[in-house]
């Protein structure tokens, strides 16, 4: 375990059940988000990854089960939870007929700021998402890239601690979609935390540092995005390229040497997964290893799995029922 | 090469009736539909047949009478349940984006239609279906002639056929739903019974205008005629109805595809903004008058608030002066014209000013209703409600704030009525009718001087000034408001803006005019029970009816020792506005008090959660479902 898991987390949710009259959304749901993290949610369509976000901001009661954020319970301290989270829902939730800016003050008066402090937030968040030079136009006129940046804008009004963000990224196309993930690292550099669920893998796989997979309800994976898209410390694997292929195949040669216990041909291209049993030998040695055969070495990195592979191994075929 | 295979079958007409059979709604119209019918044949027949005579074999061939009634409720029924059925039938594919997928398929726009004006008119025609039983009791009583019977079966279906074809013009036509049935209603009113009727009076004839409207030609050529009508002219009298539904099909073909994508508008922001550049043109010649300014504000400390006045347009300041304006000028102009009229002087009684009333009081219930239906469930259609919900505002903040701005809409509009109360209330304090000046009264608009004690007409007996002003000012600081969280209740229980606005729109019309009509029927007032002569006052319209025409009851009593004076019309306008005002008190402590619940998330002093334990082992029996 990293030695951040060790600070008291901002997000702890704590054996969270929730039901929709005789169907199960959520059962004994449990996992945390560390500060000042990049937390994805992740599951299929019906896993209960807006229930658990509306939970979370306070629009629904937990059934069973405790939800704390920065501390403070869902339950009891809802006004206090409110101010401290910025909840973006899976819609745009837009006053069309409002400007940009007029939009912003709206949600920063709900908030109960002044109008100094507002002037000032909303100054700063339209610069931080590059749209204070459109804070006059009207939101109906707005494309939905930009839309999304003024949702994003809305969620920053009240500085909040806490970023929920369901599904931020979905209809955009991908430069709005890299803008929108660049404007989520300066986030958390900014020392905010973010729990962002998504159905976009592979850039979750690239920003976040630790990952929640739900399905059916269920919580399948908890933890850091390392540890699940890593193998396990024992054995791992590390993806030998060559630049070109050699004859004879040079894949006995590397099944014999010293701690290597598997080697598997990478498809459609010159490349070996090399798995290798720590106790016995190290990435240097192993490296030392091949070099020695004289093989033409392209690359030697570690045999990471895609998030699309881990998410396709913990979750289940098919659609519920 | 293979021919294709040609299958007969009506997938959308299937589907849309399968459709329907699913929800529940379609059950409670159709009780709703049988329930009413049957209740107003009882009232009918109460009032019209069954205690007008004492010997039972007088009854005998009252089957007519008991048909015309049943056919005539027939008729009102199709007016009033088909565009709500119909309105629905494009505008609902189009709202939910799914009408391009039906564009794409292998039906052709004619098929899309029949199919969808089948869909309507087969459950309207079960419920007709349901009057049998009560023609087979009239039928009992005997005079029905057959030719009766087909002439009803037709003139029903060609005017159902008629109404559908409108409505699905209106639907083609409309982006939402609201706007159809809105835009369906004003233009059968108008197509079937305000132009034939000027029409008539401009003709100076009473049969030929009236032949687009299915109810007057079932009555000019079955009911009065007495005998049996010809196929031939028959036929001939059906022309326009029939040319009238080909007219509203074709129209609706017409705009099937092309306003199948039609971007959703505000109208009245159109018409605002369209005379806001005229201003402004007439204000770059005339120097830059501006009588009432627009100031760019900003919310301050109440967002909600700010934003139900500052950006809608319904609570805008310069456009509430235009509404007020609308509105005004023609009651005022009628006002005065009354007021200076000889003929009205000498008939002591305001008669031009009552319809404006009652015609301000609809106009004014409608806008109120749909304004305050909207309130909650429009930011819920639109989605914005989440975010809203997600800020620290508690749920009774929010819908005070949420008020705040229709309650400007109702001082306008309550300006409008302040005109006519008190031109009423001068008019009549000037006239100086007393209960010693009755008799002369009666006397100088041509009736007998003994009309002004016994007979039952209501300016001649006690009239109070000062009570009319007063219940008339109470009828609107607290039918208002009473009509306005009730709406706003039924808001905030429904799902989306357009059940919202039927469904209070729909309840306003039962309470007001069902409860009405039936505490005036003779059938309640035969009831055996005391007081059953004020039932109508469990209507509102109850009090503003009787308060207009001073119309509380003859002077001979209540019950023994009880007069209906002065005193005692106090009392009734007292105790109404009383009970109303408890009512309106009701309504809003039970909204402001779980309003956290009712906008969808949960309340700030709720318990906590049971314990895991427990619950889990609960949890662990029931299905999964999808929720994310």
């Amino acid at each position: 375990m990293n030695d951040v898991f060790e600070t008291p987390p901002v997000l702890e949710v704590q054996h969270l059940s929730y039901s929709f009259r005789k169907h199960r959304a959520l059962l004994d749901v449990n996992f945390q988000v560390q500060p000042q993290s990049l937390h994805g949610f992740v599951g299929p369509n019906g896993a209960g990854k807006t229930t658990t976000l509306k939970v979370i901001c306070t629009l629904l009661q937990p059934q069973a089960g405790n939800v704390r954020v920065f501390g403070l319970d869902v339950v009891h301290d809802v006004k206090e939870v409110r101010r401290r989270i910025g909840f973006m829902p899976d819609h745009f939730s837009m006053y069309r007929q409002m400007t940009v800016f007029e939009y912003l003050d709206f949600f920063g008066a709900a908030y109960g700021l002044s109008q100094v402090e507002r002037d000032r937030i909303i100054t700063d968040v339209l610069t931080l998402t590059d749209m204070d030079g459109r804070k006059d136009d009207l939101i109906n006129g707005l494309s939905r890239g930009m839309q999304q940046r003024v949702s994003l804008a809305r969620v920053l009004v009240n500085d909040p601690d806490l970023l929920l963000l369901d599904e931020p990224a979905s209809g955009l196309d991908p430069r709005a979609r890299i803008e929108l993930m660049e404007i989520l690292q300066e986030l958390r550099k900014m020392g905010k935390t973010i729990f962002i669920s998504s159905h976009i893998l592979s850039e979750l796989a690239e920003l976040c540092d630790s990952v929640t997979i739900i399905d059916r309800g269920l919580i399948k994976y908890s933890g850091p995005m390392d540890d699940l898209l890593t193998d396990t410390e024992e054995h791992p694997a590390y993806v030998l390229t060559l630049r070109e292929a050699v004859d004879p195949d040079p894949q006995e040669q590397l099944q014999a040497l010293a701690g290597v216990l598997r080697v598997e041909e990478v498809e459609g291209k010159p490349a070996w997964s090399i798995s290798f049993d720590r106790a016995m030998t190290d990435t240097n040695n192993l490296l030392r290893g091949v070099l020695d055969l004289g093989l033409p070495v392209a690359s030697f990195t570690e045999d990471r799995k895609h998030l699309n592979q881990a998410f396709m191994d913990l979750t289940e075929r098919g659609v519920r029922t | 090469m293979k021919t294709p295979k040609i299958s007969i079958g009506f997938p959308l007409l299937v589907k849309e009736l399968t459709e329907a059979a699913a929800q529940r709604r379609t059950y409670l119209v159709r009780v709703s539909y049988a329930m009413l019918l049957f209740l107003a044949i009882v009232l009918f027949f109460w009032s019209g047949q069954l205690t007008t005579t004492s010997n039972p074999f007088s009854l005998l061939g009252a089957g007519k009478r008991m048909f015309d009634n049943i056919v005539e409720l027939q008729f009102y029924g199709i007016y009033l349940f088909l565009p709500a059925m119909t309105c629905t039938a494009l505008t609902a594919e189009k709202e939910r984006d799914s009408l391009a997928l039906l564009l794409l398929t292998r039906l052709g726009p004619w098929t899309i239609l029949v199919e969808k004006l089948m869909s309507r008119l087969i459950p309207m025609f079960t419920f007709m279906l349901l009057s049998l039983p009560l023609m087979a009791f009239a039928y009992s009583f005997g005079g029905m002639q057959s030719y009766q019977i087909w002439g009803a079966i037709w003139f029903l279906s060609l005017t159902s056929l008629q109404v559908a074809a409108l409505c699905l013009m209106c639907s083609a036509y409309c982006r939402t739903t609201v706007g159809a049935y809105l835009s369906a209603n004003l233009l059968g009113l108008f197509l079937f019974f305000l132009a034939p009727g000027v029409a008539g009076v401009i003709f100076r004839s009473s049969r030929w205008p009236a032949t687009f409207s299915g109810m007057d030609v079932y009555t000019i050529t079955v009911d009065r005629v007495g005998t049996a009508l010809a196929w031939g002219d028959l036929f001939q009298w059906s022309i326009p109805l029939m040319f009238s539904t080909i007219i509203f099909f074709c129209l609706s073909r017409f705009f099937l595809l092309r306003r199948a994508f039609a971007q959703p508008r505000h109208l009245l922001r159109k018409i605002f903004r369209g005379l806001d550049n005229v201003f402004w043109k007439i204000n770059s010649h005339s120097g830059g008058v501006v009588l009432v300014g627009e100031n760019a504000t900003l919310p301050e400390d109440k967002p909600v608030q700010w934003r139900e006045i500052a950006k809608k347009n319904l609570s805008q300041f310069r456009y509430l002066v235009r509404i007020f304006l609308v509105l005004e000028f023609p009651v005022g102009l009628v006002c005065i014209v009354a007021l200076t009229s000889r003929g009205v002087r000498a008939s002591t009684q305001l008669r031009e000013v009552s319809p404006i009333l009652f015609l301000l009081w609809i106009i004014s219930a409608l806008i109120v209703t749909v304004q305050a239906s909207s309130l909650i469930s429009s930011e819920r259609s639109r989605q914005t409600l989440d975010v809203l919900l997600a800020t620290p505002m508690s749920g009774r903040e929010i819908i005070l704030q949420k008020m705040h701005g229709l309650r400007r809409v109702m001082w306008v509009l309550g300006a409008c009525f302040l005109t006519i109360f008190l031109s009423e209330t001068w008019w009549y304090g000037s006239a100086g009718i007393t209960p010693a000046a009755t008799t002369t009264a009666a006397t100088a608009v041509g009736f007998p001087p003994s009309y002004g004690t016994t007979f039952r007409e209501p300016f001649l007996y006690y009239y109070s000034g000062a009570r009319y002003f007063v219940a008339s000012m109470l009828s609107v600081l607290i039918y208002f408001p009473l009509i306005a969280w009730l709406a706003l209740w039924i808001g905030l229980k429904t799902k989306t803006q357009t059940r919202a606005i039927l469904g209070s729109l729909a309840l306003l019309v039962a309470w007001c005019g069902l409860t009405f009509a039936c505490g005036r029927s003779d059938f309640v007032a035969s009831l055996p029970v005391v007081g059953t002569g004020y039932f109508d006052l469990s209507s509102p319209l109850g009090m503003i009816y009787r308060n207009e025409y001073n119309d509380f009851g003859t002077s001979q009593g209540v019950s023994a020792g009880i007069v209906r004076g002065n005193w005692f019309r106090w009392l009734v306008v007292a105790g109404n506005f009383a009970c109303y005002g408890l009512l309106l008190y009701l309504i809003r402590a039970r909204c402001l008090r779980d309003a956290d619940r009712y906008l969808g998330r949960r309340q700030d002093h709720a318990p906590s959660a049971r314990p895991a334990a427990v619950r889990n082992a609960e949890l662990q029996d029931v299905q999964p479902v999808a929720a994310g």
